[in-house]
């Protein structure tokens, strides 16, 4: 399992570290640079990482029966996709919130989240969702002044 | 005697104690709140002390500050996630304290941690202001080079089994630290057109990222375990054999808190983290570490409350903010006229004496609302331009959890990563290229030394280990 | 969905109804058409321009009968602040304190909401930069300073605050012009930068009076010319760069500016209001212990102000080879 895993890693550290140094290089030059240049400490910074994923590579395929590294037990792919979709949930939190404005939005969030983790649809998640948003909105909009989307209210009342 | 003399009347002539209480309760709040750094807490407030008197005023945006380092820690013990950044190395033992159904007890510990740091820091920047402004003056660029290595290689010590895959989280973070203006040339980069990348991605960010959102998602997989024991968040004050195991990691913290206060922009990350690591080095249960230690907790609680005050020796002894929060500070004292550093000792002292004591009440304040904020506290928050990026962050953290790549490293990396490049350079153009200036300053050279023996030791671990490992599955 | 959760969300979305009325600004109370006027800046606070709106605020609030809300919009060196401003409505309730910044920002970086897409309101003063010294420093002018570097091209080193800014491409065309091919360090801000001249790392390093003030009176640092066409009236002692055969002058201002197409009647009460505050004598106080040079420009002259030095920059940053 470990195994897979580190060569899973030390593949996709090869990929990153090259494409960041491909970024690395397109950044322009300017007169006012050092010697370094800006570019200097992250390609040095791409060439360390893909040399530790290839040692991790390396390692990995070396050692064969390595034993596991008393990590957390494997999820399955089910599971994953559950994960995953709590940042399905933040993203279609991200994109409604412009339109609903703050104060509905994280009170969807709240409910949608809470829903998702298993709670019973009723009177309460409603009661918790609009508090926990009030609140929120109070500390945020109100006392912090934190500036958050009004979202189409503002167009359709004011 | 005149100097107490002053302070008194300062205190009582002004509003200066409740302004205390209230800077505290405030900056706890903000501290507790991840996505409002101290330095931002101070700044909502700024608007308000143009009309009150200037040492109810600097004595407010002081004690924000005090309460804002300790806030910090509450979230990083109770959801996993730091409120600011130098809670960051709380989260380790302090969150597995809770998870084990000590929270309380692990919230009682940051708390008289926090005091005792606050104490000595306040001591410190009241007895030796000159002196410990000339050690800020000592760090010139290659120092602060090497203050910066000195804190990455404690990913080293961080990680002790998974060294390589320790690096490789440290070399990711050093990547999100690149991303922004360039700090030798002012070139873009790694911003993709974008101008909201233009200032570099906040560390908070990524912890948020790294650590709230990723728990989170771990507990679709994992059922809560808060279901299990409920009545965790009763605040437990530290009893007499907690306080003795507690003085060793807090004499560390007190005296690398002080080192790293007074050098500006170093700040209270480096010091929590390196504290936390020699608290471990030192102690008798280094086993205990990562799994709910009271050391591990003491230690950097200590080391962040100590910076309270010493980030303000610059301030007043050579009128140079330190840190964002010593420049809001900076700001409270320009708006009533009055400009830090060592003529404000002589113009006004009252402002000074006054600010001491303060600072003093603030600390006992913390104390006080601590105990009563403690017990219903569990604040959670959103705000979707932060989380955006905290969304987006949780994939690639997700994946990291996958990889069994640890987080810490990569904090190290996104916190030190810009301080590290920049007085690297900044050292390179002062010197005409030349890598000798490293050895030639003494404050390097002696930073460095230290690096390179913490990453001996834990490489040689490494390859012992490995090769115990091989040894066995060879035969 | 229930009954009962229906009228709850109806009870919220009315909710909202009532805050959102509530904080639409009350119709025309005083002369100025807004209650709340928002002033973006891109400082952080406690830095230049947050402290030149607070306390223009403090003194204009009363005078425009509004209220003035001081907002630090951080990031983008200046590029969300203006981007900010550069999509708020043209109405007159939101401005943008201007420094030479967003200009440098939209050379440099070319964010998709520059400097012009703004539209200057007033020039309001002037910031004398001043070059300096630790006061141990052998270095008792500029011309010595400069004479030196040209001396010992490997021993001598000068100093910014920040990569880009303007400080630094004045340091720059100093060190070109005058021969001395000194490396410039930059730093993160005006501290970092401070601690490098006190310590002895840098020979020089130039920014502002007011950013340098506390060090100034406690004798710490001593003054080595003014880059501005005449000597300061407070430091009347001072002599400037020009006069020390070094042909450089610095033009940082501070000022306001807004969303395009400003109504005209905005216009006149910002160019009113700022010339009887710079009148006030409290004020005056105030931005004299600055060492902020008042020089109110109007809208027009404001506007070829800032053209003139946009051509500037550009010219400068083009010779550099920074931009091309």
């Amino acid at each position: 399992m470990s195994r897979t895993r580190d060569i899973a890693c030390g593949v996709l550290g090869l990929a990153l570290a090259s494409a960041y140094y491909a970024a690395a290089d397109a950044i322009p030059k300017s007169l006012l640079a050092d010697e370094v240049g800006a570019d200097g400490v992250p390609k040095a910074l791409a060439l360390s990482l893909s040399l530790l994923s290839a040692l991790l590579l390396l390692r990995a395929v070396r050692v064969r029966n390595a034993a596991d590294d008393g990590e957390t037990q494997q999820a399955s792919a089910l599971q994953h996709l559950r994960a995953l979709g709590l940042v399905a949930l933040g993203f279609a939190y991200i994109w409604a919130t412009p339109h609903l404005g703050y104060l509905l939005g994280i009170a969807l969030l709240i409910s949608a989240t809470a829903l998702y983790y298993g709670s019973r649809p009723g009177l309460s998640l409603v009661l918790s969702a609009s508090g926990g948003a009030v609140f929120l909105w109070a500390m945020f909009a109100k006392m912090l002044d934190v500036q958050m989307p009004a979202g189409i209210w503002a167009h359709l009342l004011g | 005697m005149t100097e107490f003399a002053l302070a008194w009347k300062a205190m009582t002539a002004s509003w200066a104690v409740p302004a205390a209480f209230f800077g505290v309760f405030w900056g706890i709040i903000g501290g507790a709140l991840p996505g409002i750094s101290p330095s931002i807490a101070m700044a909502l407030l700024l608007p308000f002390t143009y009309s009150l008197d200037p040492i109810t005023a600097v004595v407010l945006l002081a004690s924000v500050y005090v309460g804002a380092e300790y806030g910090g820690s509450i979230p990083a013990i109770l959801i996993r996630t730091p409120g600011t950044n130098s809670a960051a190395a709380t989260v380790l033992d302090g969150f597995e304290m809770h998870r084990r159904g000590r929270g309380g007890e692990a919230l009682g510990i940051s708390l008289v941690s926090g005091l005792v740091g606050g104490l000595f820091g306040l001591a410190l920047l009241a007895l030796l202001t000159e002196p410990l402004a000339r050690v800020a003056l000592a760090f010139t660029p290659p120092a602060y080079f090497g203050l910066g290595i000195l804190g990455l290689s404690v990913i080293a010590s961080l990680t002790g089994r998974t060294l390589v895959k320790g690096l490789i989280a440290g070399v990711l973070g050093f990547m999100v630290a690149t991303i922004g203006t360039d700090p030798v040339s002012g070139v873009s980069r790694f911003t993709f057109g974008s101008p909201d990348l233009l200032g570099g991605i906040r560390p908070i960010l990524i912890m948020v990222g790294l650590f709230a959102v990723s728990e989170l998602m771990a507990q679709v997989i994992e059922p809560p375990w808060a279901h299990a024991d409920q009545r965790t968040a009763r605040l437990k004050l530290p009893d007499w054999a907690t306080w003795k195991r507690m003085f060793k990691p807090h004499a560390i913290g007190c005296v690398i808190g002080s080192i790293e206060g007074v050098t500006p922009g170093a700040g209270g990350t480096i010091a929590a983290f390196l504290s936390y690591n020699e608290a471990r080095r030192w102690s008798k249960h280094p086993e205990e570490f990562g799994h709910g230690s009271i050391e591990g907790i003491a230690a950097p609680e200590c080391a962040n409350n100590v910076v309270t005050g010493t980030a303000l020796v610059p301030l007043l002894g050579l009128g140079i903010p330190g840190s964002n929060s010593a420049a809001v500070l900076l700001g409270g004292f320009l708006i009533h006229g009055l400009t830090p550093g060592p003529m404000l000792f002589e113009r006004s002292p009252e402002v000074v004496y006054g600010l001491y004591a303060g600072l003093f009440v603030a600390n006992i304040a913390m104390l006080l609302l601590g105990l009563v904020i403690l017990t219903p506290c569990l604040w959670l928050v959103n705000c979707p331009k932060p989380y955006l990026m905290a969304f987006i962050l949780a994939l690639i953290v997700y994946a990291m959890r996958g990889f069994g790549l640890p987080f810490l490293p990569m904090v190290l990396g996104v916190v030190l990563g810009f301080l590290v490049e920049s007085n690297y350079r900044r050292s390179l153009v002062l010197s005409g290229g030349d890598h000798a200036i490293f050895v030639q300053d003494p404050i390097a050279l002696g930073m460095l030394v230290c690096a390179a023996a913490m990453i001996a030791v834990s490489v040689s671990r490494e390859l012992r280990a490995s090769r115990r490992k091989t040894g066995e599955a060879a035969p | 969905m229930t009954y009962r959760t229906r009228r709850l969300i109806g009870g919220i979305a009315l909710g909202i109804a009532v805050i959102v009325l509530g904080a639409t600004p009350g119709a025309t109370q005083g002369k100025y058409p807004h209650a709340t006027v928002t002033l973006v800046t891109h400082s952080s606070p406690g830095g230049g321009s947050d402290v030149f709106l607070r306390t223009l605020a403090r003194y204009l609030g009363p005078r425009m009968g509004d209220n003035f809300v001081v907002s630090n919009v951080r990031g983008g060196s200046g590029a969300s602040a203006v981007a900010k401003v550069a999509q708020a409505p043209a109405d007159g309730s939101t401005f943008y304190a201007t420094t030479p910044t967003y200009i440098q920002t939209t050379l440099l970086s070319k964010p998709e909401f520059g400097y012009d897409s703004l539209m200057p309101v007033v020039v309001v003063f002037l910031d004398p930069e001043v070059i300096y010294t630790r006061a141990q420093s052998p270095h008792k002018s500029l011309a010595e300073a400069v004479d030196f570097a040209r001396r010992n091209p490997a021993k001598a080193r000068w100093g910014a605050a920040n990569p880009a800014s303007l400080e630094r491409i004045a340091l720059e065309r100093m060190s070109r012009m005058t021969g001395a091919r000194v490396p410039v360090v930059s730093h993160e801000g005006g501290g970092d930068l401070m601690i490098n001249v006190l310590n002895g790392t840098l020979d020089i390093g130039i920014g502002e009076v007011q950013e340098i003030r506390g060090q100034i009176d406690s004798g710490q640092i001593r003054l080595l010319a003014v880059l501005t066409d005449k000597r300061l009236p407070d430091f009347p002692d001072l002599p400037t760069a020009k006069e020390q055969d070094v042909n450089l002058v610095v033009t940082k201002f501070r000022g306001l500016a807004g969303p395009k197409n400003l109504p005209p009647a905005v216009l006149a009460a910002w160019e009113e209001a700022i010339q009887s505050v710079l009148a006030d004598p409290a004020y005056k106080k105030e931005y004299a212990h600055e060492s902020l040079v008042p020089v109110f420009m109007p809208h027009d002259q404001a506007a070829a102000f800032t053209d003139g030095f946009v051509k500037e920059v550009t010219t400068s940053l083009r010779d550099l080879g920074v931009i091309k």
